[in-house]
């Protein structure tokens, strides 16, 4: 009896299967390249099946996605804000400049949210390292040290996030408060207010963090 | 213990580290290469350039799902055009040269065609083969790794064999060309011929290293108390599966080229 030919059939129609899975579930790419993939997707699904089942467990790439959307959402409400405000009284270049400077500076933000959540979920920091009982006292200095890195590390992520969260929230807010300015017919300078304070969010962000007094690390004893 | 800036404290962690092994050094490459790693090029690039980056990538979950898709097509396209030329080669060649290892060669386009798809499909499919064997060996080992990362471990070590092929494949070409031009003797021409099928597998031996390297330096992921015993037994291992997967591969393409060549005759 034959089996190869029923075999290869079978062998086809999972990769087509993965192959359809993988357009569905893939981020955006170029058309070419997303071809690419699908087409080498159908003999070789095995290259790619750890792909799709690992997807689901991929707490970063869901938070990242989180936080794009969030972004686009308060990007497109400081577009209706800057719109009404040049409707009213014209945006001067000076603030124009530093809205797109804020516009900026949330996106650095994001993207050094989303470092260091690459960062803390590699597998050699996913899980405490403890020293042996019997290890010396330096090696367990250093893993003792290493771990309160990792948390600084953990609490300067917390902190930059809060940070961003806190400065859209507040963009939002303001955008809100111009469109009722606008419709309730407050005065002009109620509007140009308004637009210092969008402008002014920017300056959250420009400050450096605070300078990791507390790293700890083992000094090479002499 | 004393508190200072990270500016130098290099020295001090390094000498704190149970087990240093000279892979894991290997790959900390700095500073990172910039080139863009979604494309194929780029990916290439730093194949050549800095293999530690793409070791520290393959550790990074989101950077993996990237990098698979676009190992996969360097090692295929470089296997392609490598057969391609092969084939050329042995149609251009005197009957009397063709190595006694294609013994149903006829130079017609069936056996041309089932000896160009069996080089990237039979080194694709033995890396598939021989994907759970390495996966299952790192979890004996005790190393903490995903299915993800053994995939992107093992297309890196194919795409860095692809890459030395590609850069091989012009001298072994100028050279055999030389030999059907010139009218070498047909020993001498069988001889350029049977270099010419093991040169994947003799390309193959910097790809080895390459997955050999990167698995290694998953030890810093196993308990520091136990890490350098593990490490001699991951390293054991990682050798063992080496061998059967330099045992696989030409079974497979061998295998494959038979079976394509009756089918496509």
């Amino acid at each position: 009896m034959n089996v190869l030919g029923p075999t290869l059939l079978l062998y086809l129609l999972v990769g087509l299967g993965i192959a359809v899975a993988l357009y569905l579930s893939d981020p955006p790419h170029s058309s070419g390249e997303r071809f690419l993939r699908l087409i080498t997707a159908v003999p070789f699904w095995p290259f790619y099946l750890p792909i799709l089942l690992a997807r689901p467990s991929s707490v970063s790439v869901a938070g990242n996605d989180d936080l794009a959307r969030m972004l686009a959402v308060v990007e497109r409400e400081l577009d209706a804000a800057q719109s009404t405000l040049e409707a009213w009284i014209g945006i001067p270049g000076e603030q124009r400049r530093r809205i797109h400077t804020l516009r900026e500076a949330w996106q650095a933000q994001a993207g050094r949210l989303r470092e260091m959540d690459r960062l803390l979920a590699r597998p050699e920091y996913a899980a405490e390292d403890t020293a042996a009982p019997g290890a010396v006292p330096r090696v367990r200095q250093s893993l003792s040290a290493r771990q309160q890195n990792l948390e600084r590390l953990r609490q300067v992520r917390q902190q930059a996030e809060a940070d961003l969260l806190a400065s859209l929230a507040w963009v939002r807010e303001l955008a809100s408060r111009i469109h009722l300015a606008r419709f309730t017919d407050a005065p002009a300078a109620r509007a140009e207010e308004l637009l210092t304070e969008i402008a002014a969010a920017v300056e959250t962000f420009t400050a450096p963090p605070a300078v990791s007094e507390s790293v700890q690390f083992i000094k090479k004893a002499k | 213990m004393l508190t200072e800036t990270l500016a130098n404290q290099d020295s001090a962690v390094l000498d704190a580290l149970p087990c240093p092994d000279s892979a894991t050094v290997e790959t900390a490459e700095t500073p990172e290469l910039a080139v863009n790693e979604r494309s194929v090029l780029g990916l290439v690039e730093l194949l050549l350039k800095a293999p530690g980056q793409i070791d520290a990538w393959t550790r990074d979950p989101s950077r993996q799902v990237e990098l698979i898709p676009c190992l996969l097509i360097v090692a295929l396209m470089s296997y392609t055009l490598f057969s391609t030329i092969l084939v050329l080669l042995l149609r251009a060649a005197p009957p009397e040269a063709v190595p006694f290892i294609l013994e149903n060669w006829n130079g017609s386009v069936g056996n041309a065609v089932a000896l160009a798809l069996a080089y990237p499909i039979g080194m694709a499919a033995a890396s598939g083969i021989c994907l759970p064997t390495i996966y299952f060996f790192g979890l004996l080992a005790g190393v903490r790794i995903s299915v993800l990362q053994v995939t992107t471990y093992v297309l890196k070590g194919k795409a860095a064999t692809a890459v030395l092929l590609l850069g091989l494949t012009p001298i072994y070409l100028a050279v055999t060309l030389g030999m059907v031009i010139f009218n070498a003797d047909d020993e001498a021409m069988s001889v350029a011929l049977t270099v010419g099928l093991a040169l994947p597998f003799l390309a193959g031996a910097w790809g080895l290293r390459s997955i050999y390297v990167g698995f290694l330096s998953l030890a810093d992921t196993l308990p520091p108390e136990r890490r350098c015993r593990r490490t001699c037994f991951l390293r054991r291992l990682t050798v063992a599966w080496a061998v059967v997967y330099t045992a696989v591969t030409p079974v497979m393409i061998w295998s494959l080229n038979q079976h394509l060549a009756a089918h496509l005759r």
